[in-house]
């Protein structure tokens, strides 16, 4: 099921949310818990039931080898028990997602036809896989975490994060579920959760599904052999750096402002990427979770820094290559993680030959504009990897974009009525606040903290008031009325 | 505090959709929810000829005669010509289908009340194995996976419908019905265009688009579809008249070009196998099988030359979507109404079975051969076209 949906907003959220509270008002914690875990597995099975069963079998495993296997008191007995988690995982993720891709490597390679792969990718078994890697790894490494099935089961099945994040950390969640305050709805959650929500639905609905067919033609076009020109290529790569934002920023500001319904924080996942001044700190404000989890379990494993610069490159290229290859079964994934290291090593690299001629006391000191803009522009770039079909695509939508194919500056003026929602949207992502800094007053989210006193009076500061809830209100109903277009999001084929 | 934000919220969020959802429901701009009262003002209904109005009123309204095929039926085919006999008919063309939503439009009218008869009008593109339905199929009930719920509230609270019902109550408000459509057929394709050179763009643009054959290749799925689609129309008691329109005889000479034209005869002689396939299963309810292709003077109507900004032609609007004084030519042939004087329409309208089907197509390269000898400038026009096409882009 959507949340950009009308069955979800008009009927499964409701329901959902009131049989909860009911439940939560006559302190029946127990049978909240089930609820809110059966709702799930009807959200999930609403896509495919089929895949509920292996979703199912999944949780049930990884809580098995996570309360009894990696417990026991002989560290070899707990060590194999951590390998077998991460192959079950690590092995059904393998099957669904790359064995088809696989099985086209070998067709191409070897010039035979092993036949159509009919796999079909269980809706978010990219996230969940990782999750429960988390859960697995940190229990082996000691981490005491609650027995609990119930509390265990909804930290993997809770709706909102369940097909698209954030990745969910068990030390985030279960700690809140374990907490003994009373369960149930309250106003405060309600108001904040339900403007969160409805400031991502219209991210999505209204900017991101607007923008798409500006990108969408264009680069099909290129994927049929067209070679772009100059201006449509970068309409097209700005209109998709914009696109891919608004969807995913926008899915998970629903997803956050759902949790926070039920009185649930999640972990903030997008904090103005854009506005990043250099590919690290961008990587620090783009998908938080996914970066997070990257850094924590295969780049820090791997040696992460302490090895010297070449080593430290060396994990740094695997790991985004690594993370290139979770988005998609293709190899412009790997080729956008590969350019990312790339950002990421010369990024690296300059900061170190800097600080060796300069000193640290001339750090910070140049302006934020033009590294900032030079980070948007390489990771604009970058995602016409992300977005292309093939090498091919790729390559044209590449030399369209540095006048490869001309500079017929004419198509900006033909192509004038695309390019004027561009314009603001990249103000937008530029200097405004985003929607986690907005509500900041009411802590939406793990890791929004309040602003200081000095700025709690700021006039884009969201606040309980007529005014604020007027605004809501039109984001509210200007999304619904433009849902019957709405879309997929982006990150639901991942 | 909070408890005063969150009503404030909903109440506003509640009464704006309430409204918008009452507004729609009662005026109903698609036609979906048939209030008592609603169906009196269709005339009014800017949207009644959309895919989404067409597919709810096959579904559930009552008609005798449906007319089934693409925008060539739409636009040429008057579901209120004297020949149908004051028969309720209903024109269900479908710019850009292709047979799996003509199959699917036509089934849509079993649903509830099956006609007595489908005028089922064939084009050689409808069955091209790779062009894909439109989008737009998805929001309406020609999409066979469609989530009814999604559809009936996007119904009731969709802009698309506000808009549309905000165009309607104006048409109601200056007693202006909306003029574009009549049951189902779109009045004057010029106008509704709004362009004042179509005729002679589309024209040109396609007798020289021989690219948009040449890869053509038939979907033999789509063609099981249509003989299990005549099984299930006899056993709900339908009879068909399976119609191949007239095309102006460049869209041959178009075929030609992109060595296409085995591909077109053998799929003439399918269809007419088809037929009798059909006929012998059923034979109490046999399918007729016209084709108005053949070379007559319908077909063969002199074109503008490159360059005319102004076009008169008495019978199309381009080479294939023809004017209703030729789609009226056409009616009077499948309902045996007398033709106006001056026009002849026995032999127009050729009705094909396995007995004449070879004799019918090897007539129709013989006349396609003299016919081009007969006019040098034909591939001078292809020529000018496939140049005018290059140069529109």
């Amino acid at each position: 099921m959507l949340f950009n949906s009308y069955t979800f907003l008009f009927a499964f959220l409701p329901v959902t949310l009131i049989v909860f509270g009911i439940l939560g008002h006559f302190g029946w914690r127990t049978p909240a818990f089930v609820w809110l875990i059966l709702c799930s597995m009807f959200f999930y099975a609403y896509w495919s039931r089929a895949f509920l069963g292996l979703l199912l079998v999944s949780l049930a495993v990884n809580y098995l080898i996570g309360t009894v296997w990696l417990r026991a008191a002989d560290p070899r007995l707990r060590k194999a028990g951590l390998i077998a988690g991460l192959v079950f995982n690590l092995g059904a993720l393998g099957y669904f997602k790359y064995a088809g891709f696989l099985i086209w490597n070998f067709d191409r390679i070897f010039g035979k036809s092993f036949g159509p792969v009919g796999i079909v990718l269980p809706l978010g078994i990219s996230f969940f896989t990782f999750q429960k890697i988390a859960y697995l790894v940190d229990t082996y490494n000691g981490r005491g975490y609650s027995r609990n099935f119930l509390y265990y089961c909804l930290m993997v099945l809770f709706f909102p994060q369940l097909i698209a994040g954030p990745i969910v950390h068990p030390r985030e969640v279960l700690p809140q579920f374990a907490r003994r305050t009373a369960l149930g709805l309250s106003a405060k959650n309600l108001g904040v959760g339900l403007t969160l929500f409805f400031f991502g639905l219209a991210k999505k609905v209204l900017i991101a599904d607007s923008i798409s067919s500006t990108a969408t033609r264009v680069f099909a076009a290129s994927a049929a052999g067209i070679s772009p020109d100059f201006a449509s290529a970068w309409l097209a790569t700005l209109a998709y750096s914009l696109q891919i934002y608004f969807d995913f920023s926008g899915y998970t500001d629903m997803a956050l402002g759902l949790a926070r319904t039920f009185g649930f924080r999640l972990p903030v996942n997008f904090n103005s990427p854009y506005q990043a001044r250099n590919v690290s700190d961008f990587w620090r404000r783009w998908h938080i979770t996914l970066s997070r989890f990257l850094r924590e379990y295969l780049y820090i494993p791997l040696g992460g820094n302490r090895r010297g610069q070449l080593r430290r490159y060396l994990n740094l290229t695997i790991t985004m290559l690594l993370g290139g290859l979770w988005h998609g079964t293709n190899w412009t994934f790997v080729a956008w993680g590969g350019l990312h290291a790339a950002y990421l090593i010369v990024h690296h690299a300059w900061q170190a030959y800097n600080k060796h001629r300069r000193g640290e006391a001339r750090r910070g000191a140049t302006s934020a504009v033009w590294p900032g803009a030079l980070t948007f522009l390489s990771v604009a770039v970058a995602w016409v990897f992300f977005r292309a079909d093939n090498f091919h695509a790729a390559g044209r939508m590449l030399l369209g974009l540095f006048g490869g194919h001309g500079f017929d500056l004419r198509q900006f003026w033909i192509d004038r009525a695309r390019w004027a929602p561009i314009v603001p949207l990249l103000a937008l992502v530029f200097w405004a606040p985003n929607t986690q800094k907005v509500m900041s007053l009411a802590r939406p989210a793990l890791g929004v903290l309040p602003p200081p006193p000095s700025q709690r009076s700021g006039r884009l500061l969201w606040r309980p008031t007529a005014l604020w809830a007027s605004i809501a209100a039109v984001a509210a109903i200007a999304s619904i009325l433009y849902l019957w277009r709405a879309s997929e999001f982006i990150y639901y084929q991942f | 505090m909070h408890a005063q934000y969150l009503r404030r919220l909903l109440s506003i969020i509640a009464g704006v959709l309430l409204a918008i959802a009452a507004a729609n429901l009662l005026i109903d701009p698609f036609d979906v929810y048939r209030l008592a009262g609603s169906a009196r003002y269709w005339r009014f209904k800017e949207a009644i000829g959309s895919r989404l109005a067409k597919a709810e009123q096959l579904r559930s309204r009552r008609w005798d005669v449906v007319l089934l095929g693409n925008s060539r039926v739409e636009v040429g085919l008057d579901p209120q010509h004297p020949g149908w006999g004051g028969a309720r008919v209903y024109n269900s063309g479908l710019p850009g289908a292709i047979f799996d939503e003509i199959d699917r439009a036509a089934r849509l009218t079993f649903h509830d009340h099956a006609p007595r008869r489908f005028v089922l009008c064939l084009d050689l593109s409808d069955f091209d194995s790779r062009r894909t339905a439109p989008d737009d199929d998805l929001l309406t009930r020609l999409n066979p996976s469609l989530n009814p719920v999604e559809y009936r509230l996007a119904s009731l609270l969709s802009m698309n419908a506000a808009e549309k019902s905000a165009g309607t109550l104006k048409n109601l408000l200056n007693n202006r019905p909306a003029t574009d459509w009549r049951m189902g057929q779109m009045d004057d394709p010029l106008t509704t265009r709004g362009r004042a050179d179509w005729e002679l763009v589309n024209f040109y643009d396609f007798a020289g688009a021989e690219g948009a054959t040449a890869g053509l290749t038939i979907s033999q799925s789509r063609m099981r579809k249509l003989a299990d689609l005549l099984d299930d129309a006899s056993r709900n008691g339908v009879q068909v008249d399976l119609v191949e329109l007239p095309t102006h005889v460049i869209f041959f000479q178009r075929l030609v070009l992109a060595g296409k034209w085995d591909l077109y005869v053998r799929w003439i002689a399918d269809l007419t196998d088809i037929a009798d396939r059909h006929n012998r299963r059923f034979p109490d309810n046999p399918v007729k099988f016209f084709d108005f292709c053949s070379y007559s003077r319908y077909t063969t109507e002199p074109f503008p030359q490159l360059g005319q900004t102004i076009t008169d032609m008495r019978w199309y609007w381009d080479p294939g979507h023809f004017k209703n004084a030729l789609g009226d030519l056409v009616i009077d042939r499948l309902t045996g109404h007398a033709a106006p004087p001056g026009e002849e329409v026995s032999d127009f309208g050729v009705i094909l079975d396995s007995r004449n089907v070879g004799q019918f197509l090897a007539k129709l390269l013989s006349d396609r051969r003299q016919y081009l000898d007969s006019h040098p400038e034909i591939r001078q026009m292809i020529e000018k076209a496939q140049d005018f096409s290059a140069r529109a882009g």
